[in-house]
């Protein structure tokens, strides 16, 4: 499973897949970057979210590493990495989140905020 | 209002330099990209302004992209497909944050590859720190040319070979700025880099960055331009 997910982020990194409704890789870099203007910066939220565009993803996945602050918590929620765990339990799933397990997650997106500071 | 993004270009209008960006060279794109991202314009011009920037960024990455992958995998030897998408985006990520260090002057294929050698190089040492030496990425291009050309001349086949990579290199050298062209002919006379930096009044860290530039570019003149294997 974890395979065939890394394999298709492969693919849709590899062909050229923007479309007409893919924003410019300079947009996307700046939205990473939380340089775009409000406008411009829900546009690509929109299109990442209800396109689901792997491509235009992970452009801003790698623009993230260079961020000199700490993303906002909605950006890292809802656009973090492929891969990556959602900090939103799924509602379909009823298995309340121990405690610890929160901890773990606080302390995971704080350490890829230092790490991206890093970089 | 007259645009002028260099001392060479020069436009009526925006919408003139819009239509023209097409037919741009990549090292023009570049130009235009950084005197776009300068400019204070007034409010009027804003949009005109983004808008130029944002396409000829846009250019490059569509006419770099396939270059970087070809350079990362046969130059560079990586092999790691995923690693060579990352590290595309990666080097056009640091092109648009840190376009103004380009000099129009060089070679922006020379300047590009160099910065995605690095970046490779720098990904390597992150992952195994110590192991990363720098025949292990492919360089030494240059110096492994002449030992080739002796190598092929032992048969006619190869001394054809030889006459076509000799033509082929000397066609190149010609198309590098002038200063790489001279770096280029006098190191492998065995003139030292102090001495070449003398010459040409420049430092020899800068001798060693133009030579290296002037290397990826004689690499794709001679070994780059063929598809990788499927």
């Amino acid at each position: 499973m974890a395979h065939s997910e890394k394999e298709s982020h492969l693919s849709a990194k590899m062909s050229d897949l923007t479309t007409q409704t893919c924003p410019l890789v300079a947009d996307l870099i700046d939205f990473a970057l939380g340089r775009n203007s409000i406008a411009l910066g829900d546009q690509v939220r929109n299109h990442l979210l209800i396109d689901n565009c792997n491509c235009c993803r992970s452009w801003i996945d790698q623009a993230m590493l260079h961020r000199t602050e700490p993303a906002p918590d909605w950006m890292q929620m809802n656009i973090g990495p492929l891969g990556h765990f959602s900090s939103s339990t799924p509602s379909s799933d009823p298995t309340p989140v121990p405690e610890n397990a929160k901890w773990q997650r606080r302390a995971f997106r704080d350490l890829e905020a230092r790490l991206g500071l890093l970089e | 209002m007259p645009l002028n993004p260099s001392k060479f270009l020069h436009f009526e209008s925006w919408k003139q330099l819009r239509q023209w960006l097409p037919e741009a060279t990549e090292s023009q794109l570049m130009t235009v990209f950084v005197w776009a991202g300068d400019l204070k314009p007034p409010p009027g011009d804003v949009r005109w302004v983004s808008e130029i920037r944002n396409a000829a960024f846009e250019l490059l990455v569509e006419r770099t992209r396939e270059r970087l992958r070809r350079f990362l995998m046969q130059r560079c030897h990586c092999s790691d497909a995923h690693l060579v998408e990352d590290l595309i985006q990666q080097v056009l990520i640091k092109l648009y944050l840190r376009g103004e260090q380009f000099d129009p002057q060089r070679s922006f294929w020379g300047w590009l590859y160099r910065i995605a050698r690095n970046e490779y190089i720098d990904t390597l040492r992150r992952r195994r720190p110590g192991e990363i030496g720098i025949g292990q990425t492919g360089s030494d291009f240059l110096d492994h040319v002449s030992e080739n050309q002796i190598a092929d001349s032992r048969t006619p086949e190869g001394a054809a070979l030889d006459e076509e990579r000799r033509r082929l290199l000397d066609e190149a050298i010609a198309k590098l700025p002038r200063i790489q062209q001279n770096i280029v002919q006098l190191k492998p006379d065995g003139v030292s880099g102090k001495d070449i930096a003398s010459r040409l009044g420049i430092s020899q860290a800068h001798v060693s960055q133009l030579y290296h530039e002037a290397e990826e570019i004689l690499w794709e003149a001679l070994e780059g331009r063929a598809e990788p294997p499927a």
